[in-house]
């Protein structure tokens, strides 16, 4: 069936992309290119205005947002002291619902975990509400490689899917795609099945509604991911605008909820302050549209509902996080708030940071879930700005934490040698004051001496320099006056 | 001289003069003399280097702490240290603290040089409560000014109404604001060379964000920002002339802008 | 998965210095909820029907159950839906004179186009409808046709989140809290209407508790 083989084929593309879905190394390289990409910018530039105002705007209305950050970083700071107890007590509360857990180590224990659950007769389709956790180990294409049919069934998630890309943006995975460029996959997927070319927004919203409608109404399991884990209550909490959460985990017999162990809170109490501070965060809403708590299969009368009811609470290397250094990444609750306040991060997009979670967030946690191997870059792809700092709703030091890399970095001796051995004689000199003052007197000489050998002197800057090309490539660079303040202070005022 | 006579003659204040202002722009520190000095203040500038900025950005903490160890010790004897630089007043306020093991000795030293560092702004505004006559030099100048908030004075320390409000008083200048004035502008420090192409992307936000309110001058706290900024708007023949806010407080002529010969 | 389980929990409690293996008894103390302080108005149907609207969802107010079927009509005619419509299998909706309306009490199937419900309650601070699933309130009834009307009863108004949980005596199998209709902006971050949930959303407040 040629339907099969190219979903097998595809399935195999995915499998040959887990080992190199890493691509964080490259950062600069896809970076630079980025850069010169325009939609991407349009995009970019689009999101980041809309993302920024209407937070801003929903922020102001809130007027104690900053008492709910403070209680947000201590509640979450509280459950990870106490993780053990909140996450048996999620367990067990799921279980008295008629639920069943499932915990899983890494990545390929989810895979086989739902494999598991979903390989019985009858079991082809399954239809997936957008989970950045089962992006971590590429979970579709461990599905498809065993024969399923996987249907993203958020909008973004849908367009990144039939792209045959990864998203760029936690909450808005296809933002870096422009209407035309959706217009096109519409066609070039749509087309064999009857549909016809759609260039409006609406119509394009509409054609996806009426494809994705057959898959909801046809899937054999949903599989969601959870925003919130109730220990309370053993609820899941599952947030969406476009309500395909929730078509997804109740049209099919057999829901799965794909989660990770950080995000479970104490009670619907604490749930109330989360979720004033997430939609606020995220998209500036004051409450997203849909916010559903699910306790369980489908009850003895119920109408509706799946009769099976899965939690798989995946661990993926976020307990090795837990009482390291970087612990206060595990507050984090993926609003990508940090990202889109990031200038680097919409300078750039999210796919050049190379793994699941881009921007300020995703540089703190890449290096840690995949090797600091693997993303050497990420660490100082940012300019320390303390902006994402300023908006996270859990209050994680980002800039902190990125130091905290850096740090790593150089004390495991894996800095790149030029920046080592720039550092070690820049600090001979600075740590000297007679040495220092001597050196920079020179450099300000020299500077002079150069600058008079060229235009630089009547210009007032040098339009290039040796060895700071990465400056002046772009940039003038400030020719010096030809003696320090501190030697002209010295001989006005006299010091030592 | 016009400005407040103060009967603080007695308090010694140690000017952090920055790497930055020492080698490229002494204009900003001398500026910065001249300001705390209208205050009846006294200052001094011990023989200094660095306050260790670089070092603890790239990740070196080690070495970070053995050049705050030098800053504790030259600063001990001064009531205030004040920097005309964000970055650098905020790397000993913030960043000093976390070096040192809490409730060594160390760290009680560190947190007196903490307690009394201030970025110029801040110190003339919150400190000194300057209140600046306005200065007949100026006082006709009708330039369209815009002002950068650079980072480290914004988020770490709370430096936004503090230079404002000494421009409003001294010269009457209102800021015509641009709307990223709180973005950063793409320096941050190494990052520049280390990323350029990134880097040129956000200060050529910047560039649209100050031509998009069309200033004739830009006017910001941190000459490293500020070079970068300059250098930009230089290179792509922008008219726009880039001052530290310092330099156009102060009575003297503030001269040739950065980058400039005239 | 026992040996997962096991290790996850292992490695955690080895991060904690937990020594002790057994279940802690008892809840560790919490962290206590800030009060929401934005003032609401004291009319919390002004709130409500402010904020449903600002989302997007139409509204109107009727003076008795006894009206919605009217109210219903209405909406079906002005936005040219056919007058077909599932109700929830609520008592309360199904003992209405539905007048004229072809109306059915049942669970929903994907031809159908309208639905009619009735909210558990409505939380005035966010404009949000809670409906709380039980045999008499399916789920489908919110998400799968493509017009959805609410009836809501002023005396199920609250003010705050904080407010609805108290009500709700017996766990239900899913509470949905819904603030508007289906939206996304997936495509050039523009909103549209509509997605994959409803494309409108009808609130008939009834005002049962005036005095």
């Amino acid at each position: 069936m040629p339907n099969s083989w190219l979903i097998l084929t595809r399935a195999r593309q995915s499998a040959i992309g887990i080992d190199m879905q890493v691509k964080s190394s490259s950062f600069r390289t896809t970076a630079t290119k980025a850069l010169l990409d325009e939609d991407l910018r349009a995009a970019m530039d689009r999101a980041e205005g809309g993302f920024v105002d209407t937070r801003k705007q929903a922020v102001d209305e809130l007027v104690n947002f900053q008492e709910y950050r403070e209680f947000a970083r201590s509640t979450k700071n509280h459950v990870l002291a106490h993780l053990d107890y909140y996450l048996t007590r999620f367990e067990s509360n799921v279980m008295a619902s008629g639920g069943q857990v499932h915990w899983a180590s890494n990545g390929e224990e989810v895979n086989r975990i739902v494999l598991d659950i979903c390989r019985r007769p009858g079991i082809d389709k399954i239809t997936k509400g957008k989970s950045m956790v089962s992006e971590e180990f590429a979970l579709n294409a461990g599905l498809e490689a065993a024969g399923l049919e996987v249907v993203e069934t958020d909008l973004g998630e849908y367009i990144i899917q039939l792209a045959e890309e990864t998203p760029s943006h936690i909450i808005a995975p296809a933002v870096h795609k422009t209407k035309q460029a959706v217009t096109d996959l519409f066609e070039e997927h749509h087309r064999e099945a009857g549909y016809p070319r759609v260039v409006e927004r609406l119509d394009i919203v509409n054609q996806a509604r009426q494809v994705l409608r057959d898959h909801f109404c046809t899937a054999d399991v949903g599989i969601t991911g959870g925003n919130f884990l109730i220990a309370d209550t053993g609820s899941i909490a599952l947030i969406t605008n476009e309500g395909n959460g929730d078509l997804t985990a109740n049209l099919p017999d057999i829901h799965i909820v794909v989660t990770s162990i950080e995000k479970v809170i104490p009670d619907m109490q604490a749930l109330g302050g989360f979720l004033r501070l997430l939609g606020r965060s995220a998209t500036g809403q004051i409450m997203s549209v849909y916010t559903t708590l699910f306790n369980g299969p489908r009850r003895i009368d119920d109408l509706d509902g799946p009769g099976e009811f899965h939690v798989v609470l995946v661990d993926n290397g976020r307990s090795g996080i837990l009482g390291s250094q970087f612990q206060d990444i595990l507050r984090c609750i993926k609003c990508g708030a940090c990202m889109n306040h990031c200038p680097v991060y919409t300078s750039i997009g999210g796919h050049a940071y190379g793994w699941v979670y881009p921007g300020p967030m995703g540089s703190v946690l890449t290096p840690l879930m995949v090797g600091q191997k693997n993303a050497p870059d990420l660490p100082y792809a940012c300019t320390l700005n303390g902006r994402c700092k300023t908006v996270c709703p859990v209050m994680i030091p980002l800039p902190d934490l990125l130091r905290k890399h850096r740090n790593n970095l150089v004390e495991m001796g894996q800095t790149r040698s030029l920046q080592k051995w720039g550092m070690q004689l820049w600090f001979q000199v600075a740590r000297n004051p007679s040495l220092y003052n001597m050196m920079v007197g020179l450099y300000a000489l020299k500077l002079n001496m150069l600058a008079r050998l060229t235009s630089a002197f009547r210009r007032g800057s040098f339009k290039r320099i040796p060895l700071l090309g990465a400056w002046t490539s772009t940039r003038d660079f400030p020719v010096p006056q030809t003696t320090t303040f501190q030697a002209q202070w010295k001989r006005q005022r006299g010091h030592d | 001289m016009n400005g407040a006579i103060s009967p603080q003659k007695t308090v010694q204040i140690a000017l952090l003069v920055t790497c930055l202002s020492d080698l490229f722009r002494p204009q900003i520190a001398r500026a910065a003399v001249e300001l705390i000095e209208k205050f009846g203040y006294q200052v001094d500038v011990p023989r200094q280097t660095c306050c260790g900025q670089p070092a603890y950005n790239a990740g070196e903490k080690v070495k970070a702490r053995i050049l705050a160890e030098n800053m504790i010790s030259l600063f001990e004897p001064y009531r205030y240290v004040v920097a005309p630089s964000g970055s650098c007043a905020a790397t000993i306020k913030e960043h000093y603290p976390g070096l040192f093991d809490e409730g060594s000795s160390e760290h009680e030293q560190c947190m007196q040089l903490v307690e009394k560092t201030h970025e110029l702004s801040g110190f003339l505004v919150d400190v000194a409560k300057a209140d600046l006559e306005k200065n007949p030099l100026f006082g006709d100048r009708s330039l369209r000014i815009t002002y950068h908030d650079s980072c480290s004075g914004l988020r770490e320390l709370g430096i936004r109404s503090q230079p404002r409000k000494l421009l409003k008083d001294r010269l009457g200048i209102d800021i015509s604001e641009m709307p990223n004035s709180e973005v950063c502008c793409g320096f941050g420090g190494m990052f520049c060379v280390k990323y350029p192409e990134i880097s040129t992307r956000m200060v050529d936000n910047k560039v649209d964000g100050i031509e998009g309110v069309e200033a004739e001058v830009l006017l910001g706290g941190d000459l490293g920002c500020l070079m970068n900024i300059a250098g930009r708007l230089r290179r792509i023949g922008s008219t726009t002339r880039v001052y530290h806010y310092a330099e156009f407080l102060a009575d003297s002529d503030p001269g040739p802008a950065i980058g400039y010969r005239d | 998965m026992t040996d997962s389980r096991a290790r996850v929990l292992g490695n955690i409690r080895r991060v904690l210095n937990r020594t002790d293996l057994s279940p802690l008894s008892g809840a560790p103390p919490n962290v206590p909820s800030p009060r929401y302080r934005t003032p609401l108005p004291a009319d919390l149907v002004e709130q409500f029907s402010l904020l449903h609207r600002r989302v997007h969802g139409t509204y109107e107010e009727v003076a008795s159950l006894r009206a919605v079927p009217q109210a219903v009509h209405r909406h079906l005619s002005e936005q040219s839906i056919p007058r077909k419509i599932v109700l929830s299998p609520e008592p309360e909706l199904s003992s209405i004179d539905w007048e004229g309306l072809d109306v059915e009490s049942r669970a929903v199937n994907r031809e159908d186009q309208s639905s009619v419900t009735m909210a558990f309650a409505g939380i005035a601070e966010t404009g949000t409808l809670a409906m709380v699933s039980s045999k008499r309130s399916p789920v489908n009834h919110h998400f799968l046709p493509e017009f959805n009307i609410v009836v809501l009863k002023q005396s199920r108004l609250v003010d705050t989140m904080e407010s609805l949980w108290p009500l709700i005596s017996e766990q239900p199998r899913t509470i949905n809290l819904i603030t508007g209709p289906s939206k996304t902006a997936d495509i050039e971050q523009t909103i549209v209407y509509g997605a994959h949930g409803p494309r409108t959303l009808h609130v008939i407040l009834v005002r049962d508790a005036v005095s």
